[in-house]
């Protein structure tokens, strides 16, 4: 499968679309491990749009259905990715760190702290130092 | 998932009134309910920040609210330098020039002043 | 080095879901850290343009008039499929922005013209 003659790419992966309402976030889960897999690394994840809700820690589902939030937490744990929600994105879907939590006054926190909620500063500068831009959705 | 609970402050009930009343505020600030906006609530939102509106507060404030009433959108920086040149001239268009007015972040403080929607810190 | 262009690519109708301002949102971030950006409109991306939006009955607000401001932000023009206008039966004067009309060739020089690219 890999080819050893092919270089390590860096990756800025962009998912704009929620887990439930389309197959484009679990092809971008398993295209980011496929690369992963294969020697490349994610310089930066970025969740966007609909796409915020790849990093909401509130997500249940049935034991029989992927639940895309928990791989996606710990697909970055384990690789230590950095991962960002789009701070306009996530908020208005109900996706929100400490810091937005006490920003808006709401009493609940819904992002793994394994995504960080950021700005689309976060997307430009990921411009410069991947290699490879793709998005799904 | 870390479980958190908090108790939610309403800052505005701890005010006085020994001004005209204030409009309700969020705790950073910016107006709840940007309806409430007047000339008179841009006055004391501006004294919060240690400003003093004059008539050159007030041109590019007039003016950021003429923006957003056309445009839906509040402008960052860059936008605001170049919608001031494009109006009020090269003099006034310059980051320094709005950086006297309102601070480090004009765009930002003009909107709070101005009575424009809360940036959403995404850039 | 100097940045490589950005190039953004709307090919969305501008209501009924987000993706036509998630591109703008995009543009902004990419002209405030000092980008460059080559904003492409193909297929029904091209209604984004069209003058006199009126969105008071759908809780929406009006895209073009956020799509000017662009000009603010140093993007003086932005690049339109002739092709996709005609499809559609639209004139170049029924546009609010000051537009390069390009054909399918010139689009594709622009695209591959190097720089990332993104295509919500």
């Amino acid at each position: 499968m890999a080819d050893s003659a092919q270089p390590a790419l860096r990756y800025l992966v962009i998912v704009n679309a929620a887990p439930q309402s389309s197959e484009a976030a679990l092809s971008a889960y398993r295209f980011a491990t496929a690369l992963l897999d294969q020697g490349h690394s994610i310089e930066q994840l970025f969740f966007y749009g609909d796409g915020a809700h790849n990093a909401s820690a509130v997500t249940v589902m049935p034991q029989d259905e992927p639940n895309l939030p928990a791989l996606w937490h710990a697909l970055i744990e384990e690789h230590a990715i950095t991962s960002t929600a789009c701070v306009s994105s996530a908020i208005r879907r109900g996706i929100v760190d400490e810091t937005e939590s006490n920003r808006h006054e709401l009493n609940a926190i819904t992002c793994y702290p394994s995504s960080e909620i950021g700005g689309l500063g976060q997307l430009i500068a990921a411009l410069d130092s991947a290699e490879r831009v793709i998005s799904f959705g | 998932m870390r479980p958190q609970r908090k108790l939610v402050l309403a800052m505005n009930d701890t005010f006085t009134t020994a001004t005209p009343a204030l409009p309700k505020l969020d705790p950073e600030g910016f107006l709840l309910h940007l309806n409430d906006w007047t000339p008179a609530a841009a006055e004391q939102l501006a004294i919060r920040e240690d400003i003093a509106l004059k008539d050159e507060h007030w041109e590019v404030l007039s003016l950021l609210r003429r923006f957003y009433e056309a445009h839906q959108v509040a402008p960052a920086n860059r936008a605001l330098v170049a919608l001031v040149k494009r109006e009020l001239g090269s003099d006034k268009g310059q980051s320094r020039y709005l950086m006297g007015l309102f601070g480090g972040s004009p765009a930002k403080l003009a909107a709070k002043i101005g009575g424009l929607p809360k940036p959403e810190n995404c850039l | 080095m100097a940045k490589r262009p950005l190039t953004l690519i709307a090919r969305r109708a501008p209501y009924g879901g987000d993706g036509a301002r998630q591109t703008l949102d995009i543009a902004f971030a990419a002209a405030v850290f000092e980008r460059d950006v080559r904003y492409l409109f193909i297929g029904d991306g091209v209604y984004q343009l069209l003058r006199g939006q009126d969105t008071a009955g759908i809780a929406a607000k009006p895209h073009v008039a956020a799509l000017e401001t662009l000009e603010l932000y140093g993007i003086e023009t932005v690049y339109v499929l002739k092709s996709a206008l005609n499809e559609r039966g639209i004139e170049p004067s029924e546009l609010a922005l000051a537009a390069t009309l390009v054909d399918e060739a010139q689009l594709q020089t622009l695209i591959e013209g190097g720089g990332p690219i993104i295509n919500l």
